[in-house]
C-alpha cells in the first residue's frame, strides 16, 4: 500500500480511525426545466469500513449509480455529507481522487483507436504515475486480466468481455485505495466473470476497499462482506448479504428438479410449507426448519433425484419483499 | 499493494499532454491515411488556394498574391478552429466522466487532445505557399523561407486556442461543433484580412477583426514575403502571441466553469 511517503499527489494519510466511506443523510435532487425537481438520493447514511467488499443492490433507477458519482467526486450532493478515507467528498475532492479507483459500467469509457496498453498508460499517466512505473503496472495487469495477447491491439477490435477486463485493469492502475465497481461482470462469460471475482477478493485482501453496485445477488454473496440495498434513493437495508435474505423469511428452500407424482408425496412430508413448480422443469419446496430440508433431500435423492441444491430468496425477491415491509412501515407512520 | 512510483506535477502534465495528443492522433488516422491525405486533403487545400489566386489574376495586379497568401495563411486557422469539432470527440466516447474523476485536470487532455490538427494545418499552408506561390510572383528569400514557418505555427496555436474555446462552448452540444467551426472561420475570412484588407469591411468588423487571431499574424507573412521584416512584424506577431493567449485563457475559464458548474447541477457534461 501506498504509504503517503512515495508522493501520490494529494496524499496526506488521513486519519486510520475513519471508514473508507461514510454518508450521513445524503441527498440529490436532479432540477428540470419543467415540474418538480427529481429526488435520485434521500436521506442515505451509508459507512463503508476500510478493507471491506461493499455491495451496493437496487434495481435500475434507485440511485446507485448516482451515488456512486458523489463518492466518485463528479457530483456534489443537493444535502447532507460524505467523507471518503477522511476526506470531505464536497471541498476535498481534490485529496480523494488520487486515491480512488472507478470503473463504471459499460462499454464507454475507454479510448477505441488506442490499444489497450496505450490506454492504460495514458491512465497511468492521467493518475500521476511516472512513465516507467505506469509501462510496468500497464504490463502487469493486462497479464493478470489475461489481455497480454491482445495488448497492442486496437481497443476497436475487443469483445464487450474484453472491454470490461480493460476497464477494471484501468481503474487499479493507478493502484487506489478505494474501488468504486459499478457492474463489473456485465457482459462477461462465465469464466470470465469468475476470474474477475477472484481478482476482485484478491484485491480486497490486499486491504483495499471495494464498493461494488451490483444487481446480482449471487455476486454479492460471493464478494461482499456487506451490502447496502436502495430504493427509490432511500436505504431499504445494510447487513451481510445472509442476513438480508434472512431478514425477508426465515424458512428454508430446496429447489429440486422432479415431477408430479413425486412433487404429491414431497408435499405430503412433515415439515414441508409448500411446493412451487416452475416452467424449467424445478420445483421450489418450502420447509419450516433444517431438519425438513434433510428429510426432503433424503426423500428425493432415495427417489432418483440429482439435482437438488437449497437456496435463499433472489435479489428480486429479496428486494420486493424489503420495498414492501418499507412502503408498509412508511403507511404507518403517516 | 504495492509502493507506487509517482511523478512530479510537471511530469504528470507533460505525459498526459503527450497521450492526449496521441489519442487525437490515432482518432484522425482513422479519418486519413498518408495516401489519402497527400492526394485527397491537401491537394483540395491547394485547389482551394488556387481558386481564390485566379480570381485575383482577373481582379488585377498584386491581387492574385495577395489572395494567395491570404487563402494560404488562413488554411492554417481553418485547421486551429477545427478543434472546436474534434474536442466534443472526448464527450463521444464516455471518458470525461472519468477524466474529470481523475487527480488530473480534464482541461490539459482537453487541450492536447486536437494538437494533431496544428502540423496538418502548418503542413498545408505552407505548402500553399512555396508550392503556388510562384504563380503569384512569389519567390521566398533565406529569409523568409526561416521566418514564415515560425509565424505559421504562431497562427496555427493563436487559432487553436479560439478553436478551443469554441469548442469548450459546444463540447455538451455536439450537433453544433461543426456549424460553430465554419461559421467562425467564415467570419473570419471576412474580417481578418486573408481575402480582403481589414479596413475595407467598417469599422466595426475591423476592430472584431483586431480581437481574432490571424490578422495580426497574417499582416507579419506578408511583411515578411515582402521582404519587409522588421521590429513592426514583431510586433505583429507579438500582439497575434497575446490575442492567442487571451482566447486560451478564456478557454481554460469556460472548461473550468463547466466542470464546476456540472459537479453542482449534474448537467449532461459528465452524466453521460
Amino acid at each position: 500500500m501506498t504509504d503517503g511517503t512515495n508522493g501520490r499527489p494529494g496524499d496526506t494519510r488521513p486519519g486510520d480511525g475513519e471508514p473508507a466511506v461514510e454518508t450521513t443523510g445524503l441527498r440529490r435532487e436532479y432540477r428540470t426545466r419543467r415540474g418538480p425537481a427529481v429526488v435520485a438520493l434521500d436521506d442515505v447514511s451509508v459507512t463503508v469500513e476500510r478493507g471491506e467488499v461493499h455491495g451496493l443492490l437496487g434495481p435500475n433507477g434507485a440511485g446507485k449509480s448516482t451515488l456512486m458519482k458523489i463518492l466518485s467526486t463528479v457530483l456534489l450532493p443537493t444535502a447532507g455529507s460524505g467523507r471518503v478515507l477522511g476526506h470531505d467528498l464536497a471541498t476535498e475532492h481534490r485529496r480523494i481522487r488520487p486515491l480512488l479507483g472507478i470503473v463504471f459500467g459499460g462499454e464507454r469509457g475507454l479510448y477505441p483507436r488506442l490499444t489497450a496498453r496505450q490506454n492504460m498508460r495514458y491512465w497511468a499517466a492521467l493518475y500521476g504515475l511516472t512513465g516507467r512505473e505506469g509501462a510496468v503496472r500497464s504490463d502487469a495487469l493486462l497479464d493478470e486480466l489475461g489481455l497480454a495477447e491482445r495488448a497492442d491491439d486496437r481497443v476497436e477490435t475487443f469483445s464487450v468481455g474484453m472491454r470490461q477486463r480493460l476497464h477494471l485493469a484501468r481503474g487499479i492502475v493507478g493502484d487506489p485505495r478505494v474501488l468504486l465497481l459499478d457492474e463489473p461482470t456485465n457482459g462477461l462469460d462465465p469464466l470470465a466473470a469468475r476470474q474477475l471475482r477472484e481478482l476482485i477478493r484478491r484485491l480486497a485482501g490486499e486491504g483495499r476497499t471495494v464498493l461494488l453496485a451490483t444487481h446480482d445477488l449471487a455476486e454479492a454473496e460471493a464478494l461482499c462482506d456487506r451490502v447496502t440495498m436502495i430504493n427509490h434513493g432511500r436505504v431499504v437495508a445494510a447487513e451481510a448479504p445472509k442476513t438480508l435474505a434472512r431478514l425477508v423469511t426465515h424458512q428454508e428452500r430446496v429447489r429440486v428438479r422432479a415431477e408430479e407424482p413425486l412433487l404429491a408425496l414431497v408435499r405430503a412430508l412433515p415439515g414441508v410449507l409448500g411446493v412451487e413448480p416452475d416452467d424449467d422443469g424445478t420445483a421450489l419446496v418450502t420447509v419450516e426448519d433444517k431438519e425438513s430440508v434433510g428429510r426432503v433431500l433424503a426423500f428425493v435423492v432415495e427417489r432418483g433425484v440429482t439435482e437438488v441444491r437449497t437456496e435463499l430468496p433472489g435479489l428480486e425477491e429479496v428486494y420486493l419483499r424489503l420495498v414492501h415491509r418499507d412502503e408498509t412501515r412508511s403507511v404507518v407512520n403517516r | 499493494m504495492s509502493r507506487t512510483a509517482y511523478a512530479s506535477a510537471t511530469g504528470r502534465r507533460s505525459r498526459v499532454l503527450g497521450w492526449a495528443a496521441r489519442a487525437g492522433a490515432a482518432d484522425y488516422g482513422t479519418v486519413f491515411t498518408w495516401k489519402t491525405w497527400l492526394l485527397g486533403w491537401f491537394v483540395r487545400m491547394l485547389a482551394q488556394v488556387l481558386f481564390f489566386a485566379t480570381i485575383g489574376h482577373l481582379l488585377g495586379p498584386g491581387q492574385a498574391r495577395y489572395l494567395l497568401v491570404g487563402n494560404a495563411v488562413a488554411l492554417v486557422t481553418l485547421h486551429g478552429v477545427f478543434a472546436s469539432a474534434s474536442t466534443t470527440w472526448e464527450l463521444q466516447y464516455g471518458t470525461l466522466p472519468l477524466l474529470v474523476a481523475s487527480p488530473t485536470s480534464p482541461t490539459l487532455v482537453l487541450v492536447g487532445r486536437s494538437l494533431f490538427w496544428l502540423p496538418d494545418g502548418v503542413a498545408c499552408g505552407l505548402g500553399a505557399l512555396l508550392i503556388l506561390g510562384p504563380t503569384a510572383g512569389l519567390h521566398p528569400t533565406a529569409v523568409s523561407l526561416a521566418l514564415i514557418p515560425a509565424l505559421l505555427v504562431l497562427v496555427a496555436v493563436t487559432s487553436y486556442c479560439l478553436g478551443l474555446f469554441l469548442g469548450s462552448l459546444v463540447l455538451t452540444a455536439v450537433d453544433l461543433r461543426n456549424v460553430v467551426s465554419n461559421a467562425a472561420f467564415t467570419v473570419m475570412l471576412i474580417v481578418c484580412g486573408p481575402e480582403v484588407p481589414s479596413g475595407a469591411v467598417g469599422p466595426v468588423l475591423a476592430r472584431l477583426g483586431q480581437v481574432l487571431p490571424l490578422t495580426h499574424g497574417l499582416l507579419a507573412v506578408r511583411e515578411v514575403l515582402a521582404g519587409r521584416a522588421d521590429a513592426h512584424t514583431a510586433a505583429l506577431a507579438g500582439w497575434e502571441t497575446l490575442i492567442g493567449a487571451c482566447w486560451l485563457a478564456a478557454a481554460l475559464a469556460v472548461l473550468g466553469l463547466r466542470a464546476r458548474r456540472s459537479r453542482r447541477d449534474g448537467a449532461a457534461l459528465f452524466l453521460d
